[in-house]
């Protein structure tokens, strides 16, 4: 199953977007997975407003291990433990990486700035520094926490990323059974007397719209704030344009893209209207 | 095999591919060219339609091009992509609303209930043939002559005008390219209508504004091709990887690159065969003379660009943030991993030539437009 897989790539590659959408505040072994949740209003951690506590939720255990790394009792790292650090199971805290990230900019400036002025030897050698295999993996692999002054930044919109992954995947399990259902139908040649069926099918069309923007969301939302993990947070990536360039853009792009929907609607409105050409030799599909 | 290769090779290599995708994305302008001839070549509605159906089976090449242009330099030089799309914004925003409409108006246009009416959607294909070759001309123009941008030590591009790239119209030079490539695109989309449209009056028609056509061609492309080999250019120090601005670079390198030079000349010689061999002789070959002189011409002109240690984006604002393309390139790791992939380019050449064919298969003809389904 790839989604399968895909879950234990973000696992190891982005812990924080794991835990985030699936609502993990505090790493535990054999995690279990919350299937449905509301998370409620009230802030679990006062100091950051992305962290809410569950208003009602269903969790069945021990599966979210299983799934981040195919051991029922392995220890899934929550937010709190990314952001603090929990020694007990090597999670490093968001401000030891922080401290790293600033040394790895700082020798980089450096070597950039004694290149700049023309001072070769002295950039050789900060250069012979920053490839160095121990440097690269304590240091520079954290590159990007440099650019971050409040740790909670690093914490993700927790309901955004929630509930878009769950919206995706009690869709995707909808989708399953509904074209198991129009294989079923279909292979019995009655698909076509079925109305209720065939009405159920118009309204998935726009459900398959909402599940593949519910991903997009998840996929975005729950990176943030890095554009590289680990390496370059969206803020340093970010164009430097005025904000009202950045306005007029999304206007100029609203106003041309419903127009040509509602020209898009039209057409097709026009065209069920007209209908199905009559064809010769095919009676009642 | 591309692993052995130096990083400088690959650099090389790849300015080879990228340029030759732009100069192939010009050569298939001539459906722009074509968009901005509609009101003028044809006479009535039908002959229109025509126009817009034999047009309309060819805009996804173009556009899937010009797509592949920025792909391969977003891969191989993404220092240029980087600073180029987020500093010149509004440039690449008005040539990326232009082909949103374009796409659009082919489908749309002749179909019933379709909101703003046929009209609108021939325009819509005007602005895309008018500001597209336009625009993308202009912003080539700054290849020669400097953008308004710095890069600080960590590569993030401040841009010395409210403009955004926009002011690069204000320079004559890039002016001058900007017109001789629209020119050139209604040139080639004459010499397209002439080659493909089954259509007696379409074809004397085109014959006609040909000619108008060329002169200005003529007049904007060679003022750009002597104003270049007379002008200072932007050069790259080797050794101590500083830009300088060198008298008559463009000069010195057409005599360094000899056989870039014969590929100029006989681009140049194409071009010019393909339309006086269709306005002495009439005949449908003269885009086949063209459209090749084209993709010559232009893959030499960005070659200039690039090579000889030449800047080929060229900082109008801070010198040493110029670009070459040895401090703007991937890595030996990606260049090389990419240039495998590259070896899938001449199938993908391979399969654009056949799906020109099988599309070329059923002449555009008036009674064509009885049974086929329109654009």
């Amino acid at each position: 199953m790839t989604g399968d897989s895909s879950a234990r790539d973000i696992a190891h590659h982005q812990p924080m977007k794991f835990a985030a959408f699936e609502g993990l505040y505090n790493g535990t072994e054999g995690a279990g997975l919350i299937a449905l949740g509301v998370i409620s209003q009230t802030e679990n951690d006062p100091s950051n407003e992305n962290l809410k506590d569950f208003a009602v939720k269903v969790e069945i255990p021990n599966i979210l291990s299983y799934m981040a790394f195919l051991n029922w009792n392995a220890f899934v790292p929550g937010i709190n433990d990314i952001v603090r650090g929990n020694e007990k199971y090597g999670v490093m805290s968001a401000t030891e990486k922080i401290t790293r990230g600033r040394v790895a900019i700082e020798k980089l400036t450096l070597y950039k700035d004694a290149r700049k002025s023309g001072q070769t030897a002295k950039a050789d050698s900060l250069k012979t520094e920053i490839m160095n295999p121990d440097f690269q993996k304590n240091y520079f692999s954290y590159f990007g926490y440099g650019y971050i002054s409040n740790p909670h930044t690093l914490v993700p919109s927790v309901a955004m990323s929630f509930y878009s992954f769950h919206i995706m995947v009690v869709l995707g399990m909808y989708f399953i059974f509904f074209f198991l259902a129009a294989l079923f139908y279909t292979l019995k040649g009655k698909i076509h007397k079925k109305r209720t069926f065939l009405r159920i099918a118009i309204f998935t069309i726009p459900l398959a719209y909402i599940a593949s923007q519910a991903g997009w969301v998840l996929t975005e939302v729950g990176r943030q704030p890095w554009i590289i993990q680990d390496l370059m947070p969206t803020m340093a990536a970010v164009t430097k344009i005025s904000t009202g360039a950045v306005q007029v853009t999304f206007w100029l792009f609203a106003i041309i893209f419903t127009t040509l929907l509602i020209a898009e609607v039209k057409i097709m409105m026009r065209q069920i209207k007209i209908g199905p050409k009559q064809e010769e030799g095919l009676s009642d599909v | 095999m591309f692993e052995t290769l130096t990083l400088l090779s690959l650099q090389q290599y790849w300015w080879l591919i990228v340029s030759l995708l732009g100069a192939l994305f010009v050569f298939l302008t001539f459906v722009q060219g074509g968009e901005t001839l509609l009101f003028t070549v044809a006479k009535n509605e039908e002959e229109k339609t025509l126009l817009i159906n034999t047009l309309g089976r060819k805009w996804e090449l173009t556009f899937t091009t010009l797509v592949t242009f920025g792909g391969a330099f977003f891969a191989s030089f993404p220092l240029f992509y980087a600073t180029s799309f987020g500093g010149a914004y509004w440039v690449w925003i008005a040539i990326l609303f232009s082909f949103i409409i374009q796409a659009v108006s082919f489908e749309f246009r002749l179909k019933p209930a379709n909101f703003l009416g046929a009209r609108t959607y021939e325009i819509f294909l005007f602005i895309n043939g008018l500001l597209g070759p336009l625009l993308i001309g202009v912003a080539v123009g700054t290849f020669f002559n400097g953008a308004m941008f710095s890069l600080d030590n960590m590569n993030h591009v401040t841009w010395g005008t409210p403009f955004r790239g926009l002011e690069a119209v204000l320079n004559l030079h890039n002016v001058a390219l900007g017109l001789a490539v629209l020119f050139l695109a209604r040139v080639l989309g004459l010499l397209y209508f002439m080659n493909s449209v089954h259509n007696q009056a379409v074809y004397d028609r085109s014959r006609k504004h040909l000619l108008y056509n060329t002169i200005p061609f003529l007049v904007f492309f060679l003022y750009f091709l002597i104003a270049l080999l007379f002008k200072d250019g932007f050069a790259y120090q080797p050794e101590t990887g500083k830009i300088v601005v060198e008298p008559f670079k463009y000069l010195h390198n057409l005599m360094a690159l000899p056989i870039n030079t014969i590929m100029l000349l006989a681009g140049v010689v194409g071009v010019l065969w393909g339309i006086i061999s269709s306005l002495l002789k009439g005949g449908t070959k003269g885009i086949w003379f063209a459209g090749s002189g084209t993709v010559l011409t232009v893959w030499s002109l960005l070659i200039f660009a690039g090579f000889n240690n030449t800047s080929f984006y060229p900082s109008a604002l801070d010198l040493q943030s110029s670009l070459t393309i040895e401090n703007a390139s991937s890595t030996h790791f990606t260049l090389t991993a990419m240039s495998y992939v590259s070896l899938l380019v001449p199938f993908v050449v391979g399969y654009i030539w056949w799906a020109w064919k099988a599309m070329n298969n059923k002449p555009i003809a008036t009674e064509e437009l009885e049974k086929e389904h329109h654009y």
